[in-house]
This record gives structure tokens, C-alpha cells and sequence, in this order.
């Protein structure tokens, strides 16, 4: 679909907040424009603002909070908003205790020595008051409690059990979603084993977007609101979603702009395109995009965070495995996933 | 043919595929952005195996999810790929595609 002869000439428009020239917009150039001052503005209030409408940290008991950061633009994006936060630097002083957690992705020992160092040296000027824990993504594969140590990647020698386990899965589609469920249970391990209730991830409202049809797919629906929202309240604890509203676009300009994006950390990408839902989607999306229609992502969450599952799931039956509100014991989904890897998914159930 | 000068800069991750961060270069007279993607891919661009994360395959745009500024200014305010360079003008491309 094409749009015509569209083209944006905003020259010379001034800022929707201000008398200042525009100079950045947010997602859509045709809807709002901002000066540089009042577009920093702008990202930093999305960040509060989805924090205070919730209320979450009204409770006094409950303010420790694990703060993942993966590298990513909106893991540095989040790791300098709690830090300003936390000195009082744009806004009130949020109530939060902190501790970082470093979620490592990679497999190889050198590339993990080089994360670990990489990390020294932010925290030298980022949180620097505060714990800092670096773990594997294959501490999911932990079957029971653990103790997690300082000064070393966490969980490495569970490394070799979480790549047999995902290359099991032979399906692409079951394979990413395997990953993505493992990730939320790998943190919701290292939250328990830390006696920690609340878990705050830098997913943006792209990946969001994106997961909210990927979901659809795999027959999910009745669960999306909860999975692409805020808050996401678990048997054990809390998954917090403070970016869900700001676009990948907006924390790249505004970490340009506040020059921390010296603070992601930049791995070579593995240019795995095995066809999947999850690839289908991002090309979908990326079409959409390309062709001009930029609010495709807000459409979709909006759209999302409106669909609840009235039927069933009332009386709090849920998938024990990804967690959604099923009628069973394990969602169609799992099943399936559980199929392809035969025992050894099982053994985590 | 005249030439300006102008500074091109890049940030986000895009920086591991150039010569340097930020470079001062000449470019022709009356260029537009659109130019100065093909200035960039056959001068500036050293991982050439990896081009695909800055720029299309006829280097006519920036690949999806990268961003470009012309002076600090988003280029969705101006004439996107039409807008011509003036000299001094700072060029920038920030990409989200790295990181992680």
C-alpha cells in the first residue's frame, strides 16, 4: 500500500510545548513535534508516569526492586532513569531499592569476560551504590533454590543444558517462544532466590507491540493484556514494564541526546532469519513502517491492553510453564513446545 | 564540481561499521541526504558485510531502525531524503539495531 505522494515538510514548525523551533518528533512526524529540551521531557514523564498510574511503589514494604539490564538502548535508557531517580535529579525521588541485574545472553567465555568487564566500568558512574548481580540466562535451568555470587557470571555451567534444551526444539516458532518463556522464568528465579517481588524490564513498546500479534498466533489472546501492560503480576512476584510506552525510536534520540548510548553494550547480532511467526511479524511491522503508517505499534498495544479472558481462568487456573490463564494445567502452546523437546522441558515443569 | 564541508557522525552501535565516529568530510555542492547514503557507502563504510545495518540495498535509505538528524533536527521534520546539505551541516545516523 502505498500513500501517495506523502511527504513531511515540518521546517519551521515550532514545538507543540513550547515557542522553541521542533526539532524531533515522536513517533509519527504528522502528530507532535518537539524542541530537544521538551522531547527529553517528554520520554523521561512516559517513564514516570507509567510508574505513578500504577501505584506500585505505594507499598513501603515492597520497594526492592530487581532492575535488568541487557545491554540494550532501553537497558541503558532504564538503568540512568532509576539512577536520576533515585538523585532526585528531574522529579520527585522514586521509592525504589534497586539491584541490578545483568541478564548475559552470550555463550562464549571470552564474550562473557568481556560483559563482566564492560560492567566494571559502568558501574563506575551508573548506580554506582547499589548490588550488581550478572547471571546467565541459563540460570533458568536451575531446578531449586540457588545462591547467586558476586563478581562472576551466575549460572555459566548450566550454559551447555540451555542450548541443548532450546536446540531441541526443532520448531523456529516454539523455539524463540521457548526462549522468550525461559527468560521470564529465569528471572523470576534469581527474583525468588534474592527474596525479591519485583522484577522492572526494559521491554519498549515495539518489542511489546510485536509480541502482542506474535501471541495472537500461538493462541494466546485471552493474555495479552496482561503480557504487554505494565504490571504482570505472577504466582511470586511482579514483573513491571516501565517503557511500554515509549517507541524504540524515542530511547534511541533521547540516549544520543543524553549521551549514554556510550553505555549499551554492543555485541556482534547473529543473522539468524530461519522463517518463524516471530520473523513474520517483524517484517509485517517493518512494512507497515516503511509505508508510513508509524502508529501501527500504538494500535496494537492500545488494542491489546483492552482484551481480557472473562471465560475462563477464574479461578486463577494457569498455564504452569508461560503462565497464562488456561482452563488446563498447561496451554496448547506448552504442549506443543513440550512435544518438540521431549523430556527435558519436562523435567522443568 | 564544488565541494562542502560537513561533519557525519554516527552513534547508537552504527559507529563499529565506519572508518571513525565522527569524520569531516567534502561532499559535493547541493547534495541531497540521499547523496551522501552513497557518499557513505562507498567511502565510509568498512564493514561492508554487515552494510545491511546502516543502509538498503542500492543505499537509496537507511536500513529500518536507523535514524537520521541533520544538525540535531529529526530529517522526518525536513524533506527526508530530498533535503539538501549546506556546509557545515552535521550529519547523523543513530541506530537502534545494535546493542544487547
Amino acid at each position: 500500500m502505498e500513500l501517495g505522494n506523502f511527504v513531511t515538510d515540518l521546517n519551521g514548525k515550532k514545538c507543540v510545548k513550547c515557542d522553541k523551533d521542533a526539532k524531533f518528533t515522536g513517533v509519527d512526524p504528522k502528530k507532535a513535534w518537539y524542541c530537544q529540551e521538551c522531547f527529553v521531557q517528554m520520554v523521561r514523564n512516559k517513564f514516570r508516569s507509567s510508574l505513578s498510574k500504577k501505584k506500585i511503589y505505594k507499598d513501603a514494604d515492597a520497594r526492592d526492586t530487581l532492575i535488568v539490564f541487557d545491554g540494550t538502548l532501553s537497558g541503558t535508557f532504564l538503568l540512568h532513569q532509576i539512577n536520576d531517580a533515585l538523585k532526585q535529579i528531574t522529579y520527585k525521588r522514586l521509592m525504589v531499592k534497586p539491584t541490578v541485574l545483568v541478564l548475559v545472553s552470550l555463550t562464549e567465555d571470552t564474550e562473557i569476560q568481556m560483559v563482566i568487564k564492560r560492567i566494571q566500568e559502568i558501574k563506575k558512574s551508573v548506580l554506582e551504590n547499589v548490588r550488581w548481580v550478572v547471571a546467565h540466562l541459563a540460570c533458568s535451568m536451575y531446578d531449586e533454590d540457588f545462591k547467586l555470587k558476586e563478581n562472576e557470571c551466575n549460572g555459566v555451567e548450566k550454559i551447555s543444558d540451555y542450548n541443548q534444551l532450546i536446540a531441541s526444539c526443532s520448531v523456529p516458532t516454539y523455539r524463540k517462544e521457548l526462549e522468550r518463556v525461559l527468560k521470564e522464568k529465569c528471572l523470576q528465579k534469581i527474583a525468588c532466590s534474592m527474596g525479591i517481588l519485583k522484577c522492572m524490564v526494559p521491554d519498549h513498546a515495539d518489542d511489546l507491540g510485536r509480541l502482542a500479534i506474535d501471541q495472537l498466533c500461538l493462541g494466546r489472546g485471552g493474555s495479552i493484556s496482561t503480557l504487554v501492560t505494565v504490571t504482570d503480576k505472577r504466582p511470586d512476584f511482579m514483573l513491571i514494564r516501565p517503557l511500554c510506552d515509549i517507541s524504540k525510536k524515542e530511547l534511541a534520540v533521547y540516549n544520543y541526546l543524553c549521551d549514554i548510548d556510550k553505555h549499551c553494550i554492543h555485541i556482534a547480532q547473529q543473522n539468524n532469519q530461519q522463517k518463524s511467526v516471530q520473523t513474520l511479524t517483524d517484517a509485517f511491522i517493518c512494512t507497515l513502517e516503511n509505508e508510513k503508517f508509524y502508529s501501527t505499534i500504538n494500535t496494537v498495544l492500545s488494542t491489546a491492553a483492552k482484551i481480557h479472558n472473562t471465560s475462563i481462568g477464574k479461578d486463577d487456573s494457569k498455564c504452569s510453564f508461560c503462565n497464562v490463564e488456561v482452563a488446563d494445567s498447561v496451554c496448547s502452546t506448552c504442549s506443543a513446545i513440550r512435544e518438540c523437546t521431549g523430556d527435558l522441558l519436562t523435567l522443568l515443569f | 564540481m564544488s565541494t562542502i564541508p560537513v561533519t557525519i557522525d554516527f552513534s547508537g552501535g552504527a559507529e563499529f561499521l565506519v572508518k571513525a565516529k565522527a569524520q569531516k568530510v567534502q561532499i559535493p555542492a547541493d547534495s541531497t541526504l540521499r547523496d551522501v547514503l552513497k557518499f557513505v557507502r562507498d567511502n565510509l563504510v568498512t564493514d561492508v558485510h554487515r552494510i545491511n545495518m546502516l543502509l538498503n540495498d542500492d543505499a537509496s535509505e537507511v536500513a529500518h531502525g536507523v535514524i537520521t538528524l541533520i544538525n540535531d533536527t529529526d530529517t522526518g521534520l525536513l524533506l527526508e531524503y530530498d533535503t539538501v546539505i549546506e556546509a557545515g551541516d552535521t550529519i547523523t545516523f543513530v541506530s537502534t539495531l545494535h546493542g544487547g
